[in-house]
């Protein structure tokens, strides 16, 4: 069988074909060292992956270098993704390359780490260097991908919760080599239009490298100069960067943020109500006191017309009073009377006044008042008492008679 | 009537329930005090009620009015 000679471009178009309807060289993982790298003027980048046997030369187009995260030089070692195909005008088998990573993670971690303390040391994560957010913010500047949900969230939120607030939304890139510029540019822009009170700098979820970009020192040093408050809101829960530590609040993800910005108008509206009942409760309060004052002094005004009777009064009082003295001066009087003559008594019944008048006292030995004869034994000792001295006495006799 | 934001209105009706707590606040002050804090508190009810949320994105064209500017300095 004779074969049918093709064109060159037809040999080659075919081979091109069955290279990329292949299922393991349509989506592929390679990796490899940068044996040369080059940006064209056109934004390509071209560059040579190789190990020890082999060479591959590689291509990112634009658009896919623009979400690619860090820089690549000659002599990295990459993992790269993509497809192999032919290039049709040199029939170069080339690897068009859409996503690289740089092999081991565990150097971008120790590069967030010694920023970190390195940021810390300098004063960037101090509380109280922080801005506040404001209470009731009008305009509200939100930067980040046009596209996705994030910024869906946050309107979602923000419509709910607070209407009353305008968004502006600063579209950026939130990953990949021209990200960094981008997100600056925005803070710029919202401080320089001083057009928002607050800023929200969002990002969905992804790994340390598509967030590296909120890692970086140039975007700290920007949030840290802002002028507006800034809430970082980087990833999901567990993500923590750069970003998050410097801004004035760090929010657990983008839902999140668009809650800590505004207030919830339902509270709002159920404390304005809180607040005109009690305005209420006090103006009713205020003239309930005020009434209560007239009543008082209409009473005093009446006790007025009473005061003549008063004066009446006051005269019977002065009566009386006089009557009192009187009562009480002739009780003073009789009172001392009594008095005098209860003294008198007390006189005539005093022992020693009785002594004075010529008596005396016997008592015996044991000083026992003597005043019956059939005390006294013969030839007892006795002791009389005088006014002004004392006599012992032996009894010579006993004669029992009565004195009278 | 000034034009208040929702924030004003709401710090000034904060503030007059304060004063009206004051015992020695006449007849008159009081119900001048009352008035206003009904009024402020419509400006805010309203302000909620008929709040309309609005999203701007910031174009192209403003952006690069803003770099423009930056590169200059």
């Amino acid at each position: 069988m004779k074969l049918k000679s093709l064109q060159v471009n037809q040999a080659i178009s075919y081979a091109k074909r069955l290279i990329e309807n292949d299922p393991i060289l349509y989506n592929i993982k390679i990796k490899g060292e940068i044996s040369s790298f080059k940006i064209h003027s056109s934004g390509n980048v071209f560059l040579t992956l190789k190990d020890e046997k082999s060479t591959l030369k590689s291509i990112i187009f634009k658009s896919d270098f623009l979400k690619i995260n860090n820089d690549f030089k000659q002599g990295d070692h990459i993992e790269a993704q993509g497809y192999i195909s032919i290039y049709e005008f040199t029939s170069d088998l080339q690897f068009y390359i859409q996503k690289i990573e740089k092999e081991g993670l565990g150097e971008l971690y120790k590069k967030f780490l010694n920023l970190k303390i390195d940021l810390e040391l300098r004063g960037y994560f101090k509380e109280d260097t922080k801005q506040k957010l404001p209470q009731f913010p009008q305009n509200i500047g939100v930067i980040t991908s046009e596209t996705g949900s994030v910024i869906q969230d946050i309107k979602r939120v923000l419509a709910h919760r607070y209407p009353a607030v305008k968004l502006f939304l600063y579209p950026s890139l939130v990953q990949g080599n021209a990200a960094l510029e981008n997100l600056i540019s925005g803070i710029t822009y919202f401080n320089k239009s001083n057009s928002v009170d607050v800023i929200i700098l969002a990002r969905g979820g992804g790994s340390i490298e598509d967030l590296w970009v909120f890692n970086e020192e140039k975007l700290a040093d920007s949030i840290k100069n802002s002028k507006i408050p800034i809430v970082s809101a980087i990833g999901h829960e567990t993500d923590f960067t750069i970003s998050d530590f410097v801004a004035d609040k760090r929010a657990s993800t983008p839902t999140a943020a668009a809650e800590m910005v505004v207030p919830d108008q339902n509270f709002l509206k159920i404390d304005l109500n809180q607040k005109i009942k009690f305005l209420n409760y006090k103006i009713s309060k205020i003239l309930e006191y005020k009434n209560q004052n007239l009543e008082k002094i209409e009473k005093e005004l009446k006790k007025e017309s009473q005061i003549k009777n008063w004066n009446e009064k006051m005269l019977t009082l002065d009566l009386l009073k006089e009557n009192l003295d009187k009562i009480s001066k002739q009780k003073i009087y009789n009172e001392r009377k009594s008095l005098d003559f209860l003294r008198k008594e007390m006189v005539l019944l005093n022992p020693l006044n009785i002594l004075d008048k010529g008596y005396s006292i016997l008592e015996d030995s044991n000083k026992n008042k003597i005043i019956n004869i059939d005390q006294i034994k013969l030839e007892e000792e006795l002791n009389i008492r005088l006014k002004n001295g004392k006599l012992k006495c032996l009894v010579k006799e006993i004669d029992k008679e009565k004195l009278i | 009537m000034k034009k208040y934001s929702y924030e004003e209105a709401y710090e000034k009706l904060k503030m007059i329930l304060n004063n009206m707590e004051k015992e020695d606040i006449s007849l008159q002050d009081s119900l001048d005090l009352y008035k206003e804090g009904i009024q402020l508190y419509k400006i805010c009810f309203e302000k909620l009620e008929n709040a309309k949320f609005e999203m701007i994105k910031i174009s192209d064209e403003i952006k690069d009015f803003i770099q423009e500017e930056k590169n200059e300095i």
